[in-house]
């Protein structure tokens, strides 16, 4: 390949597509240092959201921030923009910056959630038939935290009860010698009694033995549901319950 | 000699002349020049970049439209941030061999950008492993994209990006393939830059969906 030409004369050639790459070359970023300083930032990141899991004021800026920092460190750096000709930065920064972001802004206006709550209120109040869906209760309180113990058979206790639409926390502690999880049957006890013959139901929590689970749901319509755990043999030796919803 | 034989042999002339073919218009496009002074391919490759970005920016809008919709405990609780962490570094480091792969040609060391876009390869399919593990649980907790809106609109957007981490191992593979080919030298390698600006957008839309799907 013979370049003679272009490299020595580079800003007049217009078809000189080597300049650009020898500059890249001449370069030479530092490709290593530019990982472990994303690392770094990444370790930060996750540093934030571990010691703020409640995402107090502050963190989400920051959060922000450094994922902009990261994602410039990426763009100049390993796809070359910060040496490379401009024009492709014009038409990668008009992405961005004229469609992209304005887009997902306005998106995020033009669909703010009280609109969005009013049209699935529309849409969703003459729904009927199949699953028991959680349904808007303005008397569904405050989040509860039920505390389940399990055990080779057994739920502890195996009656539960909360309000449609409430959200529901489940701590499930395994005092067993093998794994067991709680499960929450889709349909009702009344369609359903044996929701393991049919596997329904969702997963909420398990735990190992020794140890506890946590998980979570919001409290279907009302109706009495199973509750089991799912690991083979345990619902059928009497690993299930009823959860009452009012 | 048999007819078959003949055949084979006129089969061959025709496959050389077809890649020297190939090779000259590979050339001719290395040396062209064009009005904007740039190589079209990579401008295309740009374009084609910025096209992904409002793409992308669409699935994330409607993700971020509808996060809050859905109760904590029935979508973002049950999201694991150490796997998606172990896949963020997973990336990271795949784009470092990724452009370490595209130094190495350019120095003129073939075997050590091959070695280079395996571990890249692999590296991404790593990612799709953890992908994979990270959906098997959320399976077994009972979200599935027809859940909830959490679900629907989670895996969706990841669903997208690891498809196109995907299609970024196949490109790596055939980059692969062309280059123990002798298909790509010092001197022409600019199928490996193309490749690499693809599979670092990948790595740019991973480093956004990570913080607005696990972190924030």
């Amino acid at each position: 390949m013979e370049h003679g030409h272009a490299v020595s004369n580079p800003k007049t050639d217009p078809g000189d597509f080597v300049a650009e790459e020898k500059r890249i070359e001449k370069a030479q970023p530092n490709y290593i240092a530019v990982f472990v300083i994303l690392g770094v930032l990444t370790a930060i990141e996750v540093g934030i959201t571990t010691l703020f899991p409640d995402k107090t004021v502050g963190t989400v800026p920051i959060l922000l921030f450094l994922t902009v920092a990261k994602g410039l460190l990426v763009i100049l750096f390993y796809m070359h923009l910060k040496f490379d000709n401009r024009i492709y930065s014009i038409f990668f920064g008009a992405g961005i910056l004229a469609l992209a972001v304005p887009f997902v802004i306005s998106m995020i206006f033009l669909m703010s959630p009280p609109q969005l709550i009013s049209a699935r209120g529309g849409t969703e109040g003459g729904g009927g038939g199949g699953e028991a869906r959680p349904t808007p209760n303005p008397n569904a309180g405050p989040p509860i935290t039920v505390k389940i113990g399990a055990t080779e058979f057994q739920f502890t206790p195996d009656a539960l009860t909360a309000n449609s639409g409430q959200v529901v926390r489940v701590e499930l502690t395994n005092t067993g010698s093998v794994e067991h999880n709680f499960v929450v049957a889709d349909k009702p006890a009344s369609q359903d009694p044996q929701p393991w013959v049919t596997r329904d139901g969702k997963l909420i929590a398990k735990a190992q033995a020794g140890t506890t689970g946590k998980g979570g749901f919001t409290a279907p319509a009302s109706g009495d549901y199973v509750f089991y755990c799912n690991v083979p043999g345990h619902a059928e030796a009497g690993m299930h319950g009823i959860f009452s919803v009012k | 000699m048999s007819a078959v034989g003949k055949l084979e042999q006129a089969g061959h002339r025709v496959g050389e002349t077809l890649e020297d073919v190939v090779d000259e218009a590979h050339a001719q496009a290395e040396h062209a020049e064009t009005s904007t002074g740039l190589d079209h391919r990579k401008l295309v490759m740009w374009i084609f970049i910025a096209s992904e970005t409002i793409f992308f920016a669409a699935l994330m809008a409607t993700y971020l439209v509808y996060r809050g919709h859905t109760p904590h405990e029935e979508g973002l609780g049950h999201l694991s941030v150490p796997v998606a962490s172990f896949n963020t570094f997973i990336l990271l480091a795949s784009s470092l061999t990724m452009v370490l792969s595209l130094q190495a040609i350019e120095a003129g060391k073939r075997g050590r950008m091959i070695v280079l876009l395996i571990l890249t390869a692999l590296f991404g399919l790593a990612f799709l492993g953890g992908q994979a593990f990270e959906y098997n649980e959320l399976l077994k907790e009972g979200i599935s994209i027809d859940t909830n809106l959490f679900g629907a609109t989670f895996f969706t957007l990841t669903g997208f990006h690891g498809t196109h981490v995907a299609v970024g191992i196949l490109w790596i593979t055939m980059l692969i393939i062309r280059a123990l080919r002798g298909g790509i030298t010092e001197h022409n390698h600019l199928a490996v830059e193309l490749g690499g600006l693809y599979w670092h957008f990948v790595d740019l839309v991973w480093v956004v969906l990570f913080t607005i799907i696990y972190l924030i």
